[in-house]
């Protein structure tokens, strides 16, 4: 048998599935041949070393550990959601109001007297919720401007909102079902 | 319970079964890890993240494979992305832990320990590719048909890795042994 046959025959024996006549094959030729016979030696050693190497135990709080970050990102994942998800509905509701309203506006001395009470209560609320809501409030002047806006190109505006709200209502959907993922 | 029990709880939302999942194949996913990086604290951080991803993924897995396969090829993957990364970087390996008091005085101890922290140095030195195989074959004891299944690869392609594998680790070894010999006759001669 040629050399490198035996090489074949010692991977076969080292994978476990080498029959018995191949091993003979391979002792014979191995008693005749020192250089096959050393590379068989040290095959094996280098083999058995790797497959003598300890098991070593994981830390004794691994499944905890496991569990704190499964949990947290869990967590996560639900609160920036319901952020999201809260966001949405907030200026959803804001605009269906607006939705409402905008067509009663008039541009009359009723405006005037509204807007002082309005920029009052807004400058109070503005107080308050500024922090939250970054920029939601507007001002009546706004408001009149976004009238001759929409009542030029009503249907168009009003359907890129109801876009936008619906992706940011998405996040409400995710929050009610979290496990889908 | 059943394994596949406690995954279908997992993915009806109940998590409370998963733990004892973790529990009984921790062993083979932590030490798994810690050949592949040859680093205590690297493997604790790859095993409990390649827990993590096998729990978000558990309603991808699919019952006709072993749950230990899926979970190692997980592993694997994971594993093989750090080391990716770590290309270029000289990372420190561990001082090698065996704590396992077979009655052996300090001495063979002291040996034992040196040699484990030479093999691991080797396997450490082997490419990526060969040395994903050479653990699982040799130190997890996997089949040929999960190992196919791991990696996704033939069987040709395995068989010759791991040959090739085999032959660099033989080499490495080899190596490694005339080095201490060397510096141990250096030892002698000075004394």
């Amino acid at each position: 048998m040629q050399c490198n046959e035996i090489s074949g025959l010692m991977m076969k024996y080292l994978d476990g599935d080498i029959s018995e006549t191949e091993l003979k094959a391979l002792e014979k030729h191995n008693l005749s041949c020192i250089s096959c016979n050393n590379e068989f030696e040290a095959l094996k050693k280098a083999v058995s070393l790797v497959e003598a190497l300890p098991d070593i135990d994981p830390p004794y709080d691994f499944e905890a550990k496991v569990m704190e970050r499964i949990g947290s990102g869990i967590y996560k994942r639900n609160t920036a959601n319901l952020l999201i998800g809260t966001l949405g509905l907030f200026s959803f509701a804001y605009y269906m109001l607006l939705f409402v309203m905008i067509p009663y506006i008039k541009n009359t001395g009723i405006i005037e007297t509204l807007y002082g009470y309005g920029s009052y209560g807004l400058e109070t609320l503005v107080k308050y919720f500024t922090d939250i809501l970054v920029y939601i409030p507007v001002t009546l002047d706004n408001l009149i401007k976004l009238r001759n806006i929409l009542i030029r190109d009503y249907m168009n505006v009003m359907l890129a909102f109801m876009g936008i709200m619906m992706i940011l209502n998405l996040g409400l959907i995710k929050i009610l079902n979290p496990q889908q993922e | 319970m059943e394994d596949i029990e406690i995954i279908r709880q997992c993915i009806n939302g109940n998590m409370n079964e998963f733990p004892q999942l973790v529990n009984r194949y921790k062993k083979l996913i932590f030490n798994t890890a810690y050949r592949m990086l040859g680093n205590y604290e690297e493997a604790e951080d790859a095993s409990q993240e390649a827990f993590v991803r096998i729990y978000k993924s558990l309603n991808r897995y699919d019952p006709n494979y072993k749950f230990s396969t899926w979970a190692v090829k997980i592993t694997t993957n994971y594993c093989l992305d750090m080391l990716r990364k770590r290309k270029g970087e000289a990372f420190p390996l561990d001082e090698q832990y065996d704590l396992k008091d077979e009655g052996l005085t300090p001495e063979e101890h002291y040996i034992r320990i040196e040699q484990q922290q030479m093999v691991q140095r080797a396997i450490d030195s082997l490419p990526d590719k060969y040395k994903e195989l050479i653990i699982l074959f040799h130190h997890r004891g996997l089949s040929y048909s999960e190992i196919m299944n791991v990696t996704g690869e033939p069987i040709t392609i395995i068989k010759n890795r791991l040959y090739r594998g085999r032959q660099i680790l033989k080499e490495t070894i080899e190596k490694y042994y005339k080095e201490s010999e060397s510096i141990c006759s250096a030892t002698k001669y000075q004394a």
